[in-house]
């Protein structure tokens, strides 16, 4: 059962955005969509989320057409942003209040995430001593006052209030600095191991590529490349090589016919044909009594993917 | 394809009311408008009333028929009538010549510098005779002709009320003849037969009218820049996604819509308060020198005494058009995107505003029934005029009720329109579109 996502399209005065896209999750994981600027994720997660209407197509969650009266929803979406003039922990409780969460729980659930997320100085009164020792409560920062990592992991908190089972992040990691990437990376696997439904749009594949199982890859408007992460890569074969070695090569490597994507001192990005290519110049280098500190036959990067996909339908059109 | 799920439900509008209202009163900048508006209020009574204190003081001070100011030493009266006209009946004592000497002569003496005569008679002017009251001073007097002409005016009013009084008549005939008589309005028989049946003179339908008004003007202006800005502020402040997980586009606006109209009222209502204590006080404190009335300022209670318990029936009609324009309001704030569009949507509502103010104002005096039915049945114009009409039976009920049918199913058309709206154009961030321009995206149903 899980989400189904069938034939989405959608037009803007006659210019097609969304092109017919389908995809489906039937077990909890990370599915990614992924594309340039413009390719039609974000208005294919607003269809999905029914903001937007579809002009064609319907998206299931265990058969029935997903909404939040039958799926408890978290999303994070690419705009951000908070009410300025309101207090943050009264934003939060609203919003926690909105998707039927009671106060009570609310109040644990804000905690928890709060520490969680690293946000309690800017939810709570922070006690200081002043000169004379006295204890001040400070109030906390309003929103205006937060940086845009911290208003985005405000964000997220929020749409983690109801413990959603599908969670729809839009560049979730994006402005985001290295220690709160780490932060959310760690809550997103806990997620998953939690059992949800998570799908993921973002422009950073490195971060992609750590969690997500299936991927649809999509080029103006339409999906290019579509399925599981390790059976697509498996696709392209193993191709990469990176091999150091004690002296010079470059004679073998030019003898077998294998392409030099970049060289420094005795290390090389080599691009092979596949493993036959790659063991007979790892024979040819062992038979010379060359001794190989690195031999690393690897598989397509997804980024490495996306780019060769996308960089050929872009010329194509 | 449209929408899967219904986006026309109210789940959650409470949480967004009691949120929305909550905020408003944390709000600074909403407190302080509340201060004011109150304070200003309050104030506004008292100095009108102080004003006009000192505007009578002066008028009192310039009438030369009181005050501290010398009157005449003697007054010849020569009465060539057959009414009697004395001392007594001049009743001079309040007046600067109440210590004159009041001789009764048939023949004028020469007058000294501050002596006066009057002569009363009777004369025919263009072959009608009536009685003429002069007025004589000296060349040289220290009298006024202004202080003269006062006095002629006032023993003109004694001396009519001396002539009734001679007469014999009866209490009732005495007032009967005391009576003022004016013309009346021209009219047609069936007009003349309207005003038989209801009992509302026009003078009385557009007072009733200009009070319901005014109240209408006040609430709606006040209200429309709140609904508006409030009706925008998800959109601004780029959390619309996040809310629309949770809660219904429909639920959401309206949530936001009646917590400002709460907000307004409670102004108004707050003000209004504020007013009637202010004045109170005022009023406590005075002489008593000012009339009741101007003690009573921003009384609008005046349109609620149309008939006792019916004019209670204006209260509902008052929620209703005040909820329509209101609705107005979020329908165009639902089209913004920028704090900079709010002046141009707010302009369209009060522009409306104005215009059925303005008919509430001059429909009722053009005495016409066509006019009168037509104007009770289309909006924004009928809900000014519909319930005064109908309260002073200047439309028949079944136009009434069709009226407030129609108001209703407008209600309704605006609330689905301005949900829909909203929906429609969360991602659109250029122009902020007209009136026209939402009306036709809400019949097409493309952004």
């Amino acid at each position: 059962m899980g989400l189904e996502v069938k034939d989405l399209s959608k037009k803007y005065s006659g210019k097609t955005v969304v092109d017919h896209v389908s995809f489906s999750m039937d077990k909890p994981g990370v599915y990614a969509l992924l594309g340039t600027n413009g390719a039609g994720k974000t208005t294919t997660i607003r269809m999905m989320l029914d903001m937007l209407d579809k002009d064609s197509g319907e998206v299931l969650w265990n058969g029935q057409p997903l909404s939040f009266d039958n799926c408890n929803i978290g999303y994070l979406a690419e705009e951000r942003g908070l009410y300025q003039k309101y207090p943050l922990m009264d934003q939060i409780i609203y919003f926690g209040r909105l998707r039927g969460v009671s106060d009570d729980e609310l109040k644990k659930k804000i905690r928890y995430w709060s520490g969680r997320l690293k946000l309690d100085e800017y939810l709570y009164p922070v006690e200081t001593k002043d000169a004379r020792g006295r204890v001040k409560k400070q109030k906390p920062k309003s929103p205006d006052q937060l940086s845009k990592g911290n208003q985005q992991k405000i964000q997220f908190l929020i749409a983690m209030l109801s413990d959603p089972e599908l969670l729809v992040l839009d560049e979730p990691f994006s402005g985001l600095d290295p220690v709160n990437t780490d932060i959310l990376k760690d809550v997103v696997r806990e997620q998953i191991d939690a059992g949800k439904y998570i799908i993921m749009s973002s422009h950073q594949m490195p971060v992609v590529e750590e969690f997500c199982t299936d991927i649809t890859i999509m080029s103006r408007s339409k999906a290019l490349v579509q399925g599981n992460l390790n059976e697509i890569k498996k696709s392209y074969g193993r191709v990469n090589l990176t091999l150091k070695c004690e002296t010079d090569v470059k004679d073998y490597i030019e003898k077998q016919g294998i392409e030099i994507l970049s060289s420094k001192e005795f290390e090389y990005e080599l691009r092979v044909k596949g493993d036959e290519q790659a063991n007979a110049l790892l024979k040819d280098l062992v038979n010379s009594g060359i001794t190989v500190v690195r031999f690393d036959l690897s598989e397509l990067s997804l980024h490495e993917i996306f780019v060769k996909e996308v960089g050929a339908n872009e010329e194509q059109q | 394809m449209k929408s899967s799920n219904n986006i026309y439900t109210m789940e959650g509008v409470g949480k967004v009311f009691r949120f929305t209202l909550t905020q408003t009163f944390k709000n600074k900048a909403y407190r302080m408008s509340l201060i004011v508006f109150v304070v200003m209020m309050m104030v506004m009574g008292p100095l009108q009333y102080l004003g006009a204190s000192a505007g009578m003081n002066a008028a009192k001070d310039s009438n030369e028929l009181y005050g501290d100011g010398e009157g005449a030493e003697h007054i010849y009266l020569k009465n060539d009538t057959a009414i009697s006209f004395g001392r007594e009946e001049m009743q001079l004592a309040e007046t600067v010549f109440g210590k004159a000497e009041i001789i009764d002569t048939d023949e004028i003496p020469s007058l000294s510098k501050k002596d006066i005569a009057v002569v009363i008679d009777r004369q025919t002017e263009e072959g009608a005779e009536n009685y003429v009251i002069s007025g004589i001073i000296a060349d040289e007097s220290e009298l006024t002709p202004n202080q003269l002409d006062e006095l002629c005016s006032y023993l003109q009013d004694r001396f009519s009320e001396s002539r009734m009084n001679q007469a014999q008549l009866a209490d009732e005939q005495l007032s009967l003849l005391n009576m003022d008589i004016s013309t009346g309005d021209a009219m047609t028989q069936a007009d003349y037969e309207r005003k038989l049946e209801s009992g509302y003179t026009t003078s009385q339908v557009s007072s009733y009218m200009g009070s319901f008004s005014i109240i209408m003007l006040i609430l709606i202006m006040l209200s429309t820049t709140y609904v508006v800005s409030t009706v925008m502020e998800e959109k601004t402040s780029k959390l619309v996604e996040n809310l629309l997980v949770s809660v219904r586009p429909m639920a959401l606006v309206m949530g936001k819509i009646l917590a400002m109209m709460c907000y307004v009222f409670i102004l108004i209502v707050l003000g209004v308060v504020g007013s009637k204590i202010s004045n109170g006080i005022m009023q406590s404190f005075s002489d008593g020198g000012v009339p009741e009335q101007l003690g009573n300022m921003m009384n609008f209670s005046a349109a609620f005494s149309i008939g006792g318990i019916k004019g209670l029936i204006l209260i509902p009609c008052m929620l209703l058009t005040y909820l329509i324009f209101s609705v107005l309001a979020g329908l165009l704030g639902s089209a913004c995107t920028k704090p900079e569009d709010a002046s141009s949507a707010t302009g369209t509502v009060v522009m409306l505003n104005f215009a059925s103010y303005l008919a509430a104002f001059i429909v009722p005096a053009m005495e016409n029934a066509k006019l009168d039915i037509a104007m009770s049945l289309i909006p924004p114009f009928s809900c000014f005029m519909a319930p005064v009409y109908a309260l002073c039976g200047r439309i028949p009920v079944w136009v009434f009720l069709l009226s407030l049918l129609i108001q209703c199913g407008l209600v309704v058309f605006l609330i689905r329109t301005t949900a829909h709206v909203y929906r429609k154009l969360i991602v659109h961030d250029q122009k902020r579109l007209g009136l026209l321009a939402i009306l036709r995206l809400a019949g097409k149903g493309e952004a």
